[in-house]
């Protein structure tokens, strides 16, 4: 079974871990489809993965009842910070998926014996998916216009915030992935060394160079409303480019786990 | 970008160029509407990244479906830094005006005087607009706006016909100006990408008709259809004021249903009950139901498209449950949340709303040539005039169109103007001159062909008549003119299969609707020279892209007469055979004319659409009929005479005919009654069309307004289009008009003419202000000499004078004391009365000048007494003289002086001195022996 951590704690050395609903599950989607009066049935709207929750069972129990209380609080104390926290789990092929999470319940105690506690951990992770912590990170020297290759997305989730690195010298730069029509469009001229790093930051999306500049105003985006989409799996990207010389654009991303 | 692209906002800079970032919107809408800026907000997280630099005068840009959609000017920021829900309602909330409100940045500036307005003359309303937008940027204001029209055209490259005198109130903003403009016609847009922002102008509106394409339904893209209804504002019972007093003009069938609700319009600028009628009547219209308002909601996942498949101004069809209505989209509102695609909210105006605006456009309009007209002290008139002269050669005047400036005219004619164009001509108002196309129209039977109908489309003209050949091509009974050049089109019509020879086809109607051109009239074939179709009765049309043709005439025998388009349908005349009806009937876009109502009584010659009703003008009993859309009944109790032609103006209706009951073959519906239009025309009238307020006529009569004219005349209600009219007509001959004219004495409120260099403009003046006026100016030239006008009350005169009414033989005599009369002595005394007073006569000399004035020296002269006489021949130098003389140089202690007696002795012509009363009394006898006494 998975082992789980939280804020690098692991959890297994403050009792004994069940699950209750466990990462196998997979986050909800919001949204519904769309009625339109005096027609059967609905239209379709496609939905977006909703916030995840996911509950642990733990039973503590210890040696006396001043040693309990001293664990209890050891427990309340990691469950009770206000910020995210790193979830972590170790799946049985020891690979580890990371999620941010809050604890948001209230532990929902139930006294089995006067030394011995059982409760329900619950965490919310607002970014629905798990990442691996390998980072995929695949550089591509832009030497032909087109420059086409496959870049694999390990996940099981689609990819819509990957950070994408322009490397100087490129101009007018397009980025199209082949499988689901995304395409992302840097205009303008990056020249060498001059790098230009396209990410979310806090959900909002940024665009800057090496020297701090905000160039968001030369990216456009067609496809979807994230700037560039990687599906599950392999993804063909193709990269047209007007230097085509020895420029560079890399996508990084660690892989999204529903 | 496509145009699946989900929506994307922008962060551009107060610099309207720097892209600051991408929002992450959670959600936002946009609000488009026609001619206003609109407006949009977006909520963004707090603690966002975008959230710490928004500020005021940014841009926030809309991207949705592949292209930038609008956007607004962040003009409100609101945090929502804690509520109930803590961390969760911590959001910004910004929002402002779309992007038309730009033009709010800047506005009518001074031009450098006093003055409260700027005046404009003769521009077009565009080239006023570049003006004002030129000089803002000159003011380094509104530097990121560019615009696609120019002075002469607008966006779509279609040419301004208007020409504008206005005066716009110094500081009134641009974004008002664009307001202002828009309730003429107009169309404005502003297109808003980071850096451009490009303003756009639609003569003929933005949009397209695309009601046979776009269809709104519910059961398939609707997810709500509302409608509302305003009662509030409705009057039905107006009484007007205008210059002479006050008329009543009030809606029956509204005071019955909604009871009487009255309202006083107050139009002192009118100077006619009638005129003032015109007005009273449309307010009517506008103000006597309900106002509605219709908007449908759909979810843009599915289609139409919003954008893509529709937009602003264009229009669509809507269908509730299998009633379908045309609308013009007039907002546009798309919702996003976290959807790919919006709600979209769709504004509509029906047909009959948007008729309601162009009467208030023209209302507006009217009500403006009147205020500048009452500004200006110019006059409302009543004036027929010929068009074309004399030596017209015309039978018969058939259809008149008006298309911008030019007024095109289909007939039976040889010459009109001195221009030799048989069939069809054209007239340029702007300047009074004829366009002929040599031989026009001629056929094989006649030389001269005749052209009897036309119909505008756009910058097209089509016409339809009896020809084979048009300025040398072959065309049968059917051309286009289009961009200078005339051309056939489908191949032309015929009575009879061709063979080689031609049998005229006579068109007698055009229409367009979508791709098809839709023809009736007296043929029997069409296409003749491109695969000929049969269409025995008369009624076929055109299918300009496809290039073929269809017979909509059907089997049953039948004429067919005028076409009418009304509310999106196509309408006919047609008389049946066997037995003879008379039948108006609707098309049913296929094959199927169905007659509506029951059959007249005898032939029907027009259609015109008139709001909501059809109107019919005939043979028939009563002469005009509208049709409700359940019944025709009689209009304006009808005529005992025939109507040929019907056109309408704001809620006026003139028609024109064979009739003398309501006028002389023409006559105007307006609030209620018929109103002739003085002594209107002597004959049969076949054609009218309106240039604004101008009616310009024609037929077969001679006489318009009891002058002489030859079957085309125009009737001005407008003083300045009289004097455009006068000031192109070259037969006009204001010299022989002034000498033939009756004389009168003059009376201070009469009025005359005159030519203002300012304004460029003709303007009226009474006899009183000439003669105040010319007091003024007098004044300025000469001292009135009753009053002490000149420094310390002496009175001054600065030319010669002469007192006495015998004027000098000489110009010696100047400032001569004369003889009353002659035959009397030049008595002239002055009188003194009063102890210590004296009259005197004084002579004041100095040297140097009268600024710089010397001391007199010894022998200088400060006074001639003199005497002289007529020898028989002359008048002869002075004979005698007394001097007053200085006897040594004056200083302020020395003024000696001596007196002088100067005599001519007999026989001599040389005055000699005799006496000399030295400074110390002593005389001295120069002429004989000295002696002191």
């Amino acid at each position: 079974m998975s082992s789980w951590k939280f804020r690098g704690v692991a959890l297994d050395t403050l009792g004994i871990v069940t699950l209750v609903s466990d990462s196998l599950m997979m986050p909800q989607k919001r949204s519904d489809n769309v009625t339109i009066p005096f027609r059967d049935g609905r239209v379709f709207v496609q939905k977006m993965f909703e916030q995840r929750s996911m509950s642990l069972g733990l039973e503590v129990s210890e040696a006396s009842i001043s040693a309990l209380e001293s664990k209890m609080d050891t427990v309340k104390a990691l469950f009770g910070g206000r910020s995210l926290g790193a979830l972590e789990q170790t799946l049985e092929d020891l690979s580890v998926r990371t999620a941010l999470a809050e604890y948001t319940g209230d532990l929902n105690l139930t006294r089995v014996t006067p030394v011995s506690v059982r409760m329900v951990l619950e965490f919310i992770m607002p970014d629905p998916f798990f990442r691996g912590d390998t980072l995929v990170s695949d550089e591509q020297v832009i030497d032909a216009s087109p420059k086409t290759y496959t870049l694999t997305n390990t996940g099981t989730a689609v990819e819509r915030n990957a950070k994408i690195i322009l490397t100087g010298p490129l101009e007018n730069t397009v980025i199209t992935n082949l499988i689901n029509g995304c395409v992302l469009t840097y205009t303008g001229s990056i020249s060498s060394p001059r790098v230009v790093t396209i990410e979310s930051v806090n959900g909002q999306y940024v665009a800057t160079n090496d020297l701090g500049a905000n160039v968001i105003g030369n990216v456009t985006h067609s496809g979807d409303a994230a700037l560039f989409v990687l599906d599950s799996g392999p993804n063909d990207l193709s990269v047209a480019d007007a230097t085509h010389t020895t420029g560079t654009v890399t996508v990084e991303f660690y892989p999204p786990y529903l | 970008m496509t145009n699946t692209d989900w929506n994307e906002w922008r962060l551009i800079d107060s610099d309207l160029v720097t892209v600051l970032g991408i929002f992450p919107a959670s959600e936002s809408h946009l609000y488009l509407a026609l001619n206003e800026p609109g407006a949009g907000e977006l909520k963004i997280p707090l603690l966002s990244e975008a959230a710490g630099v928004v500020a005021s005068g940014q841009f926030a840009q809309c991207s949705y479906r592949g292209a930038v959609r609008g956007g607004f000017f962040i003009e409100n920021i609101s945090k929502g830094q804690a509520d109930a829900s803590e961390g969760a309602g911590q959001w910004v909330s910004i929002s402002g005006r779309g992007a038309l409100s730009l033009l709010d940045d800047a506005m009518v500036w001074d031009d450098g005087t006093s003055a409260s307005t700027r005046n404009f003359t003769d521009m077009t309303r565009a080239e006023i607009l570049i003006t004002l937008i030129d000089e803002a940027q000159a003011r380094d204001a509104l530097v990121n706006l560019s615009y696609d029209f120019s002075a002469t055209l607008d966006s779509d490259g279609h040419a301004w016909t208007d020409s504008e005198t206005l005066k716009l109130t110094v500081g009134t903003s641009l974004l008002d100006v664009v307001r202002q403009f828009a309730r003429t016609g107009i169309d404005f847009d502003i297109q808003p990408d980071a850096g451009a922002f490009v303003l756009s102008a639609y003569k003929l509106g933005k949009g397209t008709d695309k009601s046979e394409s776009v269809y709104l339904r519910t059961g398939e893209n609707c997810e709500e259809v509302t409608s509302d209804e305003h009662g509030d504002k409705i009057k039905n019972a107006l009484r007007v004021a205008y210059k002479d007093g006050y008329i009543t003009v009030a809606d029956g069938a509204s005071i019955t249903a909604r009871r009487r609700r009255e309202k006083l319009l107050d139009l002192k600028m009118a100077q006619t009950s009638s005129s003032a009628t015109t007005i009273g009547a449309a307010e009517v219209e506008l103000s006597k139901d309900p106002k509605k308002s219709i908007s449908v909601k759909i979810y843009d996942g599915i289609g139409a498209r919003a954008f893509i498949d529709y937009d602003l101004g264009d229009y669509i069809m809507l269908d509730v449950q299998g009633v379908e209505t045309r609308y013009r989209i007039y907002g546009i509102q798309p919702d996003w949340t976290a959807q790919q695609f919006s709600k979209v909210i769709v504004e509509l105006n029906s047909i009959l709303y948007e008729n309601d605006i162009q009467m208030a456009k023209d209302i507006d309009w009217l009500m403006d040539q009147w205020n500048t007209a009452n500004d200006a002290n110019l006059l409302e008139v009543s004036f027929w005039a010929a068009v074309g002269g004399q030596d017209s050669d015309i039978t018969a005047i058939h259809d008149i169109v008006i298309m911008g400036n030019i007024i095109w005219i289909a007939g039976e004619f040889k010459k009109i103007g001195g221009i030799f164009s048989s069939g069809i001509i054209s007239y340029d108002i702007t300047n009074g001159k004829f366009t002929g196309y040599g031989f026009a129209l001629r056929t094989a039977w006649s030389v001269f062909g005749i052209g009897y109908c036309l119909y505008i489309d756009g910058a097209d003209l089509y016409l339809g008549g009896l020809f084979d050949d048009l300025n040398g091509d072959t065309m049968w009974g059917l051309a286009k003119y289009s961009g200078g050049v005339w051309s056939e089109v489908g191949g032309g019509v015929s009575w009879e299969p061709i063979d080689g020879d031609f049998y005229g086809g006579k068109p007698y109607s055009i229409l367009k609707q979508d791709d098809w051109l839709y023809i009736t009239g007296a043929f029997q074939y069409v296409g003749v020279h491109i695969g000929s179709v049969d269409s025995p009765f008369g009624a076929a049309r055109y299918d300009l892209i496809g290039e073929v043709w269809e017979d909509l005439g059907g089997v049953i025998a039948k004429r067919f007469g005028a076409l009418l388009k009304h509310g999106g349908d196509i309408y006919a005349i047609y008389t049946t055979f066997s037995p003879t009806t008379y039948y108006v009937a609707h098309f049913d876009g296929g094959t199927t004319w169905t007659p509506i109502g029951d059959p007249f009584d005898d032939e029907i010659y027009c259609l015109a659409s008139y709001g909501d009703d059809i109107l019919v003008g005939g043979k028939f009993t009563g002469g005009i009929a509208k049709w409700d859309g359940a019944t025709w009944e009689t209009f304006g109790g009808g005529t005992t005479g025939e109507v040929r032609d019907i056109t309408i103006f704001l809620t006026d209706v003139y028609i024109v005919g064979l009739f003398s009951d309501l006028g002389n073959n023409i006559s105007k519906y307006s609030g209620g009654a018929w109103f002739t239009l003085t002594t209107g025309l002597n004959a049969q009238t076949n054609a009218i069309a309106l240039f604004d307020t101008d009616v310009y006529v024609g037929g077969l009569f001679t006489t318009a307004g009891d002058k002489p004219v030859k079957q085309l005349a125009v009737y001005f209600n407008n003083f300045e289009s009289l004097v455009d009219y006068l000031d192109n007509d070259s037969s006009f001959d204001m010299g022989a008009a002034i000498h033939n004219a009756p004389a009168s004495a003059i009376s201070d409120a009469d009025e005359m003419g005159f030519w203002e260099d300012v304004t460029n403009a003709l303007r009226k003046i009474t006899w009183a202000n000439i003669k105040a006026t010319l007091k003024i100016y007098f004044d300025t030239l000469f001292v009135h000499l009753s009053g002490d006008e000149t420094i310390a009350g002496v009175k001054s005169f600065s030319n010669k004078i002469n007192i006495g009414a015998i004027t000098p033989p000489s110009a010696g005599g100047d400032g001569s004391v004369n003889q009353a009369a002659e035959g009397l002595s030049a008595g002239n005394t002055a009188w003194t009365f009063g102890s210590g007073f004296a009259s005197f006569l004084t002579g004041i000399f100095a040297r140097g000048t009268k600024a710089s004035p010397s001391a007199a020296l010894t022998n200088d002269i400060m006074l001639k007494l003199r005497g002289r006489a007529h020898d028989d021949a002359t008048y002869g130098n002075t004979s005698v003289e007394i001097r007053f003389v200085a006897d040594q140089d004056h200083t302020l202690s020395a003024h000696g002086t001596r007196i002088e007696m100067w005599v001519t002795p007999n026989g001599s012509t040389t005055l000699t001195k005799a006496i000399t009363i030295e400074n110390d009394g002593h005389v001295n006898i120069d002429g004989g022996n000295a002696s002191t006494y």
